[in-house]
C-alpha cells in the first residue's frame, strides 16, 4: 500500500503534465534570480498597445459626425448636432464638439480615424457583438480573445516578464483571455497588492517573510507546490507592479473620474518600465436609448471624458522615453441606428468608428465613411471596413507578428501605421 | 440575440480539455492497478468529518464536527441528506430581517447575490445549498444573457426545491425554467424553424454527455438532437411563466435515442434519463465534484445501479456515494482546489466572522466565480483552472480582510471568542488549535514551526488582548494563504 506522500506523487503527474507549459512559460516560478533578472524586459518590438473599450455601443454618428450630409439632419431631427458646432475635418466630417483634444491631436498629425468599421452579419446584441469584437470571430464562439492568443504565441518575447499585460478594471475582458497566459485585472492599485494588517504596518515584513518561507518549502506533493508558487508568484509581481507605479510620479493633472484615473495608472505603470506590452480599459454607459443628451444619459459628457482623460495620458507619455512606442486604439461593439427613436436616443446599430492614436500613425481618415441612404434591413449602416483588418494592421506593422495565426485567415491592412 | 450563441464552443479548447482527460484517465487507471483503496473508513474521526462536511457543506466550526463525529459516518451522512428534518427557520428569518435591513433589491444581480450567500453562510442544511451549487453549475444558466435576476432566482429556487429528488423532475422542471428557456433560445424554437440550442444542451451536458463515460462510445447522434428539438418546440415563456405555444408546437413523429413516435419534451426527457449513459455520465459528475477526478469504472457503474435502482432519485445516490468506502480514502482527502464560494463561505463559517455580505460579490468575481453569472452553459471548469496569479493575491487578500475584520464597513471578526475558555499557555498548542480550526489542516513540521516562530519572533509570547488582535489575526490570515488551505 503506498503512503499518503507517495499516492499524491503519482496523482498528481497529470497536473504537473498539463499545466507545466502554461507555468513555465508565465515564469511565476520564485527563487530563480536567473530567469528573474534585473535586465528582463521584452526582446525584440518594444512597442506598447493600449486598448480602449467603449462599452455599450457608441453612437458613431454623433462622435464622427457627417454634418455634410443633409440625410444626417433628417435622420435624427433632435438629437443632431448643428453643422456650425462641429469640428469640421473636411467638408463633409467633422467631430463632436466634445472632442476638442481629439482634433488638437489630428491637426498634429496624431489621430487616425478608421470609419465604418464592422463585420458581416452584425449582430445587434451587446453580449454577442462585444464577443466578436473581443474574439475577432463573429461566426463561431470562442474562448479565447484575439490579444490573448496573440500573448499565447509571443509568450516567448516575454522573457522574465511578470506582467506582459494588465487590465485595469474589474472583470477580465475576453479580448486579453488566452490559453497560456493569464492577465490580471487590476481594478486598484491598492487592491493589486499582498495586502497585510493596516492596522500594523510595522509587523507587514515578518508577515510577508513568514509568507515567502511558508511557499517556498517543498511540498510532498506537486499539487500544494503548484498553489505555493503560483502564490508567491503573484505576491511578487503585484510587488514589482507596486514598486514600478511608485518610480513614476506624473507631472499631468488627469481627471478625476475612473476612467482617466485608469489612464494614469497605465501610464505609471508604462513608465515603471517593466516589460508590459498590452493594456486594456474600458469606459461604460454608451448604451443611449433615451434622451442621450440629457444629463442622466450624456453621450456628449462620455465624449468629453474620453477626450479629456486620453488628452492627459498623451501628454503625460509623451514626455516618456517610450513616446514613439505608443498606440492606442478604441472600439466598441456597435454603433447605433441611423434614426434617433422617439425617445431622443438611438438604438443598437452596426458599424462605427474606430480611433487609432500614436506618434506613428498615419493621421487623417482611413476606409470610406458607410452611407447614410444605403441601408440594411434594419436602416441601419453597411460596414465598410472589417474590424478585423484594423487587428490585422495592428498585429502585422505594430506588433510585428503574423496576423493569420491569430485571426485565422488574411485581412486587407488600413494603412494607419506610419513607414 | 443569435441562436448559436451559447451552444458551441471552441473546438480547440474542447479537445485539448478531452485529451488532457484522457491523459488523466490512463494515469489513474495505471494508478488504480496500484493500489487498493485505502480503508480508514473505521473510524469516522474528526478529520474525516470535516472532509465530509467540506465536501457536502462549506465546512464548519470544530464543534459541528465533534457533533457529526459522534452521529458516525452513516448517522452524519444521513443528517446532512435528510435536512428536512433540520430546522433552518433561523437562516431564514434571519435572511428576511437581514433583506429588510439592507434595503435589498432582488430584481438585481447583486443583490440576489448577496441572498444565496446569506444562506451558504448561516445555514443549517449546508447540503441543500451544496447541492443547489453544483446544479447551478450543471444546468450552467448566466444572467449576462437572461438579464431578469427575478428569473434567476426562480431558477435558483427551483434547483434548491428539487436538488435531492428526483433527476426526471428536475430536468423536466428545468427545461420549463423561463431563464433556461432564454438563455438556450428555446423561445426561439419553433415548429418549422427549431433551434437545437437547448437539445443539445440536454444532450450534450445536462443528461448523456457526448460519450458514455464506461464504453467510450458516442451517446447520442447529431439526428437525435435535430429530432429532440422539435419535441421542444413551443416550449416558450409568457408573462414569465413557462408557457406551451401549441401552435408553434411541431407535432409530427420524431425518432430520438430510437424510439419513434409523436414526442413531446416531457417524452424526450423521460427517454434521456432512462439511458445508462446518463446514470454513469451524472454518477461520475457527482463524484468529480464530491470526491475525486477521474474516478475508477467500478465505482460509476456501483453509483449508475443506484440511481437506476431508486428511479432516478438524487438523494440515493448521493447517500450511496457519502458512504463509500472511496470517499474516505486517502486519495480522496484535500483532492480538490476550493472554488470561490468554497473558500469564502467556508472561512466564515469555520471562523464564524460576519464579513459584510455586500463586499463578497466583487471578490467572487475577481476570483472567477460570479454566481449565476457562470463563463458559459459549461459551467465553471473547477480544479487547478481556479487559480492563477490574479486569483491568488484576491484569495490572500480575502483572507486577511477577513481575518482583520473589525467592524465598521469590513463587517467582523472576533478572535477572542474563538479563542474563549482556551488556555494555551506556549504558542505550539495556538497554532495546533487554530490548524484545526481551519482545516484540520495536516501540514510539515517544519511549518508548524515558522507559524510558532512567527508568534515568539525570539520573545516569550503571552496570549492578551494586544496580542490576540495582532498576532492572532495575523496568524489566521497566514495560515489562510497556505496552499493547504486552497484545497478542499
Amino acid at each position: 500500500m503506498l503512503n499518503r506522500r507517495e499516492f499524491l506523487k503519482r496523482g498528481v503527474t497529470f497536473v504537473s503534465l498539463s499545466l507545466a507549459s502554461r507555468y513555465m512559460l508565465m515564469q511565476v516560478t520564485p527563487g530563480h534570480d536567473t530567469v528573474f533578472g534585473q535586465a528582463s524586459g521584452l526582446s525584440g518590438n518594444a512597442n506598447l498597445l493600449l486598448i480602449i473599450q467603449l462599452n455599450g455601443g457608441n453612437d458613431g454618428l454623433n462622435t464622427v459626425i457627417p454634418y455634410g450630409d443633409g440625410v444626417y439632419y433628417v435622420a435624427r431631427p433632435k438629437l443632431a448636432v448643428p453643422p456650425k458646432d462641429v469640428w469640421a475635418l473636411n467638408g463633409q466630417l467633422g467631430l463632436h464638439p466634445k472632442l476638442a483634444n481629439f482634433k488638437k491631436l489630428y491637426d498634429a498629425g496624431k489621430l487616425a480615424i478608421v470609419q465604418g468599421t464592422g463585420y458581416p452579419n452584425a449582430n445587434r446584441s451587446h453580449f454577442r457583438s462585444t464577443d466578436i469584437w473581443m474574439t475577432a470571430n463573429p461566426e463561431t464562439i470562442e474562448k479565447t480573445g484575439w490579444l490573448g492568443r496573440y500573448l499565447d504565441e509571443s509568450i516567448a518575447r516575454f522573457h522574465g516578464v511578470k506582467l506582459p499585460a494588465a487590465n485595469i478594471g474589474g472583470t477580465l475582458p475576453l479580448t486579453l483571455v488566452g490559453e497560456k497566459v493569464v492577465v490580471p485585472s487590476i481594478a486598484s492599485l491598492e487592491s493589486y497588492q499582498f495586502l497585510t494588517d493596516a492596522r500594523y504596518p510595522q509587523e507587514r515584513q515578518s508577515r510577508l517573510r513568514l509568507f515567502q518561507s511558508i511557499n517556498s518549502q517543498s511540498f510532498e506533493s506537486a499539487y500544494l507546490g503548484y498553489l505555493a508558487q503560483t502564490g508567491l508568484g503573484a505576491q511578487q509581481s503585484a510587488d514589482e507592479l507596486q514598486t514600478a507605479v511608485k518610480k513614476y510620479t506624473s507631472k499631468i493633472e488627469y481627471p478625476q473620474d475612473p476612467f482617466a484615473q485608469g489612464l494614469k495608472l497605465i501610464a505609471q505603470i508604462i513608465a515603471g518600465g517593466i516589460g508590459t506590452q498590452i493594456l486594456y480599459v474600458t469606459i461604460g454607459g454608451f448604451d443611449t436609448h433615451a434622451e442621450q443628451n440629457s444629463a442622466r444619459v450624456n453621450h456628449p459628457m462620455l465624449l468629453e471624458t474620453v477626450d479629456k482623460g486620453l488628452d492627459a495620458f498623451y501628454q503625460d507619455v509623451s514626455q516618456m522615453s517610450v513616446a514613439e512606442n505608443i498606440l492606442i486604439m478604441t472600439f466598441s461593439e456597435f454603433g447605433r441606428r441611423v434614426r434617433e427613436n422617439g425617445s431622443l436616443g438611438t438604438d443598437h446599430g452596426t458599424a462605427a468608428p474606430m480611433f487609432i492614436l500614436g506618434n506613428r500613425v498615419q493621421a487623417g481618415l482611413h476606409g470610406e465613411h458607410p452611407s447614410l441612404t444605403k441601408l440594411d434591413d434594419n436602416g441601419d449602416l453597411i460596414y465598410t471596413v472589417d474590424f478585423r483588418s484594423v487587428y490585422a494592421t495592428i498585429l502585422e506593422d505594430w506588433l510585428g507578428t503574423d496576423s493569420q495565426t491569430i485571426l485565422g485567415k488574411k485581412f486587407e491592412k488600413v494603412d494607419f501605421i506610419a513607414k | 440575440m443569435t441562436r448559436e450563441m451559447t451552444a458551441d464552443r471552441s473546438l480547440t479548447r474542447r479537445a485539448f480539455l478531452d485529451k488532457a482527460l484522457m491523459l488523466g484517465a490512463t494515469i489513474e487507471t495505471a494508478r488504480v492497478t496500484l493500489t487498493s483503496v485505502e480503508t480508514k473508513g473505521a473510524q469516522f474521526d474528526r478529520e474525516a468529518a470535516a472532509h465530509l462536511v467540506r465536501r457536502a457543506g462549506f465546512s464548519g466550526t470544530l464543534e459541528e464536527m465533534d457533533r457529526l463525529t459522534a452521529l458516525g459516518r452513516e448517522g452524519a451522512v444521513d443528517q446532512l441528506l435528510n435536512y428536512e428534518q433540520v430546522d433552518d427557520s433561523t437562516m431564514e428569518k434571519g435572511l428576511e430581517k437581514y433583506i429588510q435591513s439592507q434595503n435589498l433589491n432582488l430584481t438585481q444581480f447583486r443583490p440576489i447575490q448577496i441572498w444565496w450567500l446569506y444562506r451558504m453562510i448561516y445555514t443549517k442544511r449546508p447540503l441543500l445549498e451544496k447541492m443547489t451549487l453544483f446544479w447551478h453549475g450543471h444546468f450552467a444558466t448566466a444572467i449576462k444573457k437572461v438579464a431578469i435576476a427575478p428569473l434567476m432566482l426562480q431558477q435558483n429556487q427551483t434547483l434548491r426545491r428539487l436538488a435531492l429528488g428526483s433527476f426526471e423532475t428536475l430536468v423536466l422542471e428545468v427545461a420549463k425554467d423561463p431563464a433556461m428557456i432564454l438563455w438556450l433560445d428555446n423561445n426561439t424554437n419553433i415548429t418549422g424553424a427549431p433551434n437545437e440550442n437547448f437539445a443539445r444542451e440536454l444532450f450534450e451536458l445536462f443528461t448523456l454527455g457526448i460519450r458514455d463515460p464506461i464504453t467510450g462510445q458516442p451517446a447520442y447522434t447529431e439526428q437525435d438532437i435535430k429530432e429532440a428539438a422539435r419535441a421542444f418546440t413551443g416550449w416558450t415563456i409568457r408573462r414569465g411563466q413557462f408557457y406551451f405555444n401549441a401552435s408553434q408546437h411541431d407535432d409530427g413523429p420524431k425518432t430520438v435515442l430510437g424510439r419513434t413516435g409523436n414526442w413531446n419534451g416531457n417524452d424526450v426527457v423521460s427517454f434521456a434519463v432512462q439511458e445508462r449513459s446518463t446514470g454513469s455520465f451524472i454518477a461520475k459528475k457527482l463524484w468529480e465534484f464530491f470526491a475525486y477526478a477521474n474516478p475508477e469504472p467500478p465505482l460509476i457503474e456501483a453509483l449508475a445501479d443506484v440511481y437506476f435502482a431508486s428511479k432516478y432519485s438524487i438523494r440515493a445516490l448521493m447517500r450511496a456515494l457519502f458512504l463509500r468506502e472511496e470517499f474516505y480514502s486517502e486519495r480522496a482527502r484535500f483532492a480538490n482546489v476550493k472554488g470561490p464560494v468554497e473558500l469564502v463561505v467556508g472561512a466564515m463559517r469555520q471562523l464564524q466572522a460576519n464579513y459584510n455580505l455586500r463586499a463578497l460579490p466583487l471578490f467572487l468575481s475577481l476570483m472567477e466565480q460570479d454566481i449565476f453569472n457562470p463563463p458559459d452553459v459549461s459551467g465553471w471548469d473547477g480544479g487547478l483552472k481556479w487559480i492563477n496569479t490574479a486569483t491568488m493575491l484576491v484569495r490572500y487578500n480575502f483572507a486577511n480582510l477577513l481575518a482583520t475584520a473589525r467592524g465598521g464597513n469590513a463587517g467582523t471578526f472576533h478572535p477572542e471568542q474563538l479563542l474563549a475558555g482556551k488556555n494555551f499557555h506556549i504558542p505550539d498548542q495556538l497554532v495546533d488549535y487554530l490548524l484545526q480550526v481551519l482545516g484540520p489542516l495536516r501540514v510539515s513540521d517544519t511549518m508548524r514551526q515558522l507559524f510558532i516562530d512567527y508568534l515568539k519572533e525570539g520573545r516569550a509570547f503571552q496570549l492578551n488582548q494586544a496580542t490576540i488582535d495582532n498576532k492572532v489575526r495575523g496568524l489566521i490570515h497566514l495560515m489562510m494563504t497556505l496552499p493547504h488551505y486552497q484545497l478542499n
